[in-house]
């Protein structure tokens, strides 16, 4: 196994780590800490592949760069609807949220 | 390429994801969230990219996982009884685990700083930082905290809570200066300015705009519900 190899499997684990919790929660708050562990682990992918491959580092980073920066933007919207779901309905339990069925 | 520090930074980054999934509680699930944040980060550094790994520092430990914990303590936690036997053993096994990599990072301080002056400091903390962070993780996930002994039980957080922050701060400044990888690439940020600047300037205006819309949107969602409840009465 070589380095690249390496991090791209780390990155592989983290990943699965976080599809395991986006499909295995139920609290909308546990599902939002599963998004940030899935972008992080893509990050991480998009970094060794900027250290290890044979092309400019500036353009993968600017991508990790820009990733981070789109992750915070989507946390603070996603808390605060989490908050707003919270207050009008008293849980934020994904599996009750079924009123657009009805 | 040495493979033991990677192995045993992705072991503890792997373990704090696992935690902020399954623990009981919401509050020590964003804490470990915040230390997955700070592996990751670590990784950065390892990769021999610092200017992403402070990036990562500043905005998803320094940032987001406030906000996350602050929109926790806004919702509380639904406990339900009967599961908090569970929850403690789960800790205590997590706050073990964390203790043997917190003992690991000392090594790596010890080893990295025995040829410097200040070494005995660094000594000391080597050995006394894994102790006191395996009682103050024992002590917040088993402890019932009954009248007055709740301070000292504040004090041991403390304690452990700056000597985390010495130990990390040594991590940080060893593997900034490792030479773990075969053919390294001198890092440049200046370049990375230019490139960025260059060829996605007007993506980097959008991108500012998009997080300014976002927490403007953000605080509008949260205040709107006190306005109505203000305007019934």
């Amino acid at each position: 196994m070589n380095e690249l190899q390496f991090f791209v499997a780390a990155s592989v684990l983290l990943f699965a780590i976080g599809v395991y919790g986006l499909l295995s929660k139920k609290s909308v708050v546990r599902i939002l800490f599963a998004i940030e562990i899935i972008i992080n682990a893509a990050s991480l992918n998009i970094a060794a592949f900027a250290r290890f491959m044979p092309y400019d580092l500036a353009g993968a980073q600017s991508v990790a760069i820009f990733i981070i920066a789109l992750a915070a933007a989507e946390a603070a919207a996603g808390l605060a609807l989490i908050i707003e779901a919270f207050r009008i309905r008293g849980r934020v339990e994904v599996d009750e949220m079924d009123e657009l069925k009805d | 390429m040495d493979y033991i520090i990677p192995l045993v930074l992705l072991t503890y980054t792997s373990i704090m994801a696992l935690l902020s999934l399954e623990s009981r509680s919401l509050v020590y699930g964003a804490i470990s969230l915040a230390g997955f944040f700070i592996g990751l980060s670590l990784f950065f550094f390892l990769l021999n990219l610092p200017y992403l790994g402070v990036f990562q520092l500043l905005v998803y430990v320094g940032a987001i996982s406030v906000l996350i914990l602050f929109a926790v303590m806004v919702i509380g936690e639904h406990q339900k009884a009967g599961e908090v036997r569970r929850f403690r053993a789960f800790g205590l096994v997590g706050g073990l685990l964390l203790a043997l990599a917190m003992a690991f990072a000392g090594i790596i301080l010890l080893m990295s700083f025995l040829d410097v002056s200040f070494a005995p400091l660094y000594s000391v903390l080597v050995y006394v930082a894994p102790v006191v962070v395996l009682i103050t993780f024992v002590v917040l996930f088993v402890g019932e905290p009954k009248g007055r002994s709740h301070y000292r039980y504040r004090a041991f957080g403390v304690l452990g809570a700056a000597l985390i922050f010495g130990s990390f701060t040594g991590v940080f400044s060893y593997l900034g200066g490792l030479n773990a990888f075969s053919g390294e690439v001198p890092f440049d940020v200046g370049r990375l300015a230019d490139f960025v600047m260059n060829n996605y300037g007007f993506l980097m205006v959008v991108l500012g705009l998009l997080l300014a819309s976002a927490a403007y949107g953000a605080v509008a969602l949260a205040k709107k519900e006190k306005e109505e409840e203000e305007e019934e009465r």
